[in-house]
């Protein structure tokens, strides 16, 4: 596959040397025909083997809009709306992960560092043991309603104090936020062992339950998120030299990233709850995406979407080839490869005496 | 889904108090050791289980096994909750079938051992047991032998949760020194569930299948395999089993997987039993894979429920089968009847 030779060739440039713009917009030339590729292996590879055929009539009964009659087509038509939510989470996950990269300068910063994923996790948990939810729109409010409840209240925490919202307090505020949070999701979880079992499925991320409904109501959330990130992203560069410097480089620091910061809350949360919680991808993309383009976040953040999309379809698509006659959740996969990359991070993050 | 519970409860007590009457006190395992005093030896999974035939107190832990008891007139002193199964808020932890049963031998609520982290020594121990029931259960062999130091312990016969109905009254009511009474209780039921399904004839040669369908994500099922006690039952009722459920127990497993792009893989499956409300079938039939199913197309698709009472009956106990039969046999019979 054309990603895995991008990978070797940089590995022996990068990393330190700037990479010039030629090569960067190449980069997003790349990504985008590894999306459209890893698209056509999700659309063609699953449990099921198709062939070339049920491919084509799959593909073409969608196209005008029916429901072929023979199951491998069906199975391949069934493959779109999952192969489509994979791209767009993907991308709103690695966009999200660069963002808090970014606006926390912590190298180990993913969506859950600000509470995100937990707090949407408590709101979903007391919905099912409570409420009795069971819809994904009901989910969706849910998740979305904690995840920022969370975003704010980390950030509140973060930035009490003197010297006001710092990168350390906010990561601090983020962990110790989780911990509480997570103990309140036990806490509910463990004497309802039903809630626990519906929980259980929501708990895994993975994009098996692709709908048109729901993706038409978060993506156009999604949409302004990131159209908020992009035009931030300069403001986040001015940030990564330090606050002092950004102030002095004119960048109002409070608002750039408490905006930025509602962004990656965003488009994490949003995600979170139409997927579940699918770890990592927001981690480990944005780092190689450094590697690949050097620390310029006009760049990073579009790659970051390209390569989180990519990571996403190809996790979804092995989930379901391995795990035949049943499927493999993408979260499981994403999180298989993510603990090594954060073991990786963490190991060169100290030999830089960071 | 309640539907005269305490009358089927009530007749279900009425036979089982016929029977513990006129059964004699001696068993089948029961030996004479050296010493003189009365023993009854038990063989299970995990040893053999020498237990004084003047037990007074039991604990019982796992699933149903408190039933067994509580039908041969013995009322267990300690029970584990029920509530990997059931509401958190529905109080005690036991199910109706059980309490009424209590209540109907005048004994005193048992205290409630709680499961949400592994079984509660501590409790067990306070409670003071003389035998612990655990015939359909998930002992591991630690905490069998930390169990054993508190009481003798009858384990499972072969596989952990993966005891069929009978076999949990079979060897708990060894354990109890009323293997006898045991015996004809299973045979009541067998009576009783004979009686319930002759009415349905349709139920006869169709292919049934126990599913956990999540309403929410279509796109995977599990089929729990022919030996786990759910499926069982519909095999007791009189239900064929379909090629995934016997080839998901052949495998060793109690369950399988299956992508929904492989649903075809269940085209011989006549009726589909599932977790689940009345919304299922309508979820299904919009589904494009799923509605490719027989089964579905027909609308033989029997919810049971999600975390209420009768969800819990149908994982068959020696109380809950009078409990549930007739209401579950009628909705098993309605569904059968659409898939010819």
């Amino acid at each position: 596959m054309a990603t895995d030779t991008l990978v070797v060739r940089t590995r022996r440039d990068a990393p330190g040397r700037q990479a010039g713009t030629s090569r960067r917009v190449g980069l997003v030339v790349i990504g985008i025909v590894a999306v459209l590729a890893a698209a056509a292996l999700s659309l063609a590879f699953g449990s099921r083997l198709v062939s070339l055929g049920e491919i084509a009539d799959g593909l073409g009964a969608f196209a005008r809009g029916e429901v072929p009659a023979d199951v491998g087509a069906i199975a391949v038509q069934e493959r779109i709306p999952r192969t489509v939510l994979a791209i767009v989470a993907g991308a709103a996950l690695g966009l999200s992960g660069a963002v808090m990269q970014a606006i926390t300068r912590n190298p180990i910063a993913d969506p859950g560092i600000l509470g995100v994923n937990t707090g949407a996790a408590l709101f979903v948990v007391c919905g099912i043991a409570f409420f009795g939810i069971s819809s994904v729109y009901e989910y969706l409010g849910l998740a979305l309603l904690g995840s920022a409840l969370a975003a704010l209240f980390v950030y509140l925490v973060g930035s009490v104090g003197p010297g006001g919202t710092t990168p350390i307090k906010l990561a601090l505020a983020g962990a110790a936020t989780t911990a509480a949070l997570s103990s309140l999701v036990s806490a509910v979880l463990l004497p309802r062992a039903q809630a626990m079992t519906e929980f259980r499925f929501w708990q895994v991320g993975g994009v098996g339950g692709a709908q048109w409904g729901s993706m038409a109501v978060v993506v156009p959330l999604l949409a302004v998120a990131a159209l908020v990130a992009f035009a931030l992203a300069s403001g986040m560069n001015a940030l990564a030299l330090g606050d002092d410097v950004a102030v002095g480089l004119g960048v109002r620091v409070g608002p750039t990233r408490a905006l930025a910061a509602i962004a990656g809350v965003v488009l994490c949360a949003a995600v979170t709850a139409v997927c579940g919680p699918i770890a990592f991808v927001g981690l480990m993309v944005p780092h190689v995406m450094r590697l690949l383009s050097g620390p310029d976040q006009r760049w990073i953040l579009p790659l970051s979407a390209l390569g989180g999309a990519v990571l996403l379809v190809l996790a979804d698509t092995a989930g379901r080839v391995i795990g035949s006659p049943g499927e493999v959740e993408a979260g499981i996969l994403t999180a298989f490869l993510g603990a090594p990359v954060l073991v990786i991070i963490a190991r060169r993050t100290r030999m830089r005496g960071l | 889904m309640v539907r005269k519970p305490l009358l089927v409860l009530a007749s279900g007590l009425g036979a089982v108090a016929l029977l513990a009457s006129c059964a004699s006190g001696d068993t089948t395992a029961a030996t004479e050791p050296a010493g003189g005093g009365e023993t009854i030896t038990v063989e299970h999974a995990l040893g053999t289980t020498e237990i004084p035939a003047d037990v007074e107190r039991v604990a019982t832990i796992g699933w149903g096994n408190h039933d067994v008891a509580l039908a041969l007139g013995v009322a267990p002193v300690g029970v584990d909750d029920q509530t990997w199964s059931m509401d958190g808020g529905d109080g005690l932890g036991l199910y109706d079938w059980s309490l009424e049963a209590y209540e109907e031998l005048g004994a005193e609520e048992p205290v409630i051992f709680d499961t949400a982290d592994g079984t509660d020594f501590e409790a067990i121990a306070d409670s003071e047991p003389d035998l612990i029931l655990a015939g359909y259960s998930g002992l591991t062999e630690e905490e069998y032998a930390t169990l054993s130091e508190i009481a003798p312990v009858v384990a499972y016969p072969e596989v952990p949760w993966y005891t069929p109905w009978r076999e949990t009254i079979r060897i708990d009511s060894e354990g109890l020194g009323k293997a006898d009474e045991g015996l004809a209780l299973i045979d009541d039921l067998d009576a009783q569930i004979a009686d319930a399904v002759a009415d349905e004839p349709a139920i006869k040669g169709k292919k049934a299948a126990f599913f956990f369908i999540n309403a929410a994500d279509l796109s995977t099922l599990s089929v729990y395999a022919t030996g786990d006690s759910r499926t069982a039952f519909l095999g007791d009722l009189g239900f064929d089993f379909p090629q995934v459920a016997v080839d998901a127990a052949a495998e060793g497993s109690f369950y399988a997987d299956i992508s929904a792009e492989n649903i075809d893989q269940l085209a011989d499956v006549d009726v589909i039993v599932s977790y689940g409300d009345d919304s299922m079938l309508e979820a299904l039939q919009a589904d494009p894979l799923w509605s490719t199913l027989p089964a579905v197309q027909n609308g033989a698709v029997v919810t049971v429920g999600l975390g209420d009472a009768f969800s819990g009956a149908v994982t068959p106990t020696a109380l809950s089968i009078p409990w549930m039969l007739d209401d579950y046999v009628a909705l098993l019979g309605d569904a059968a009847a659409k898939a010819e």
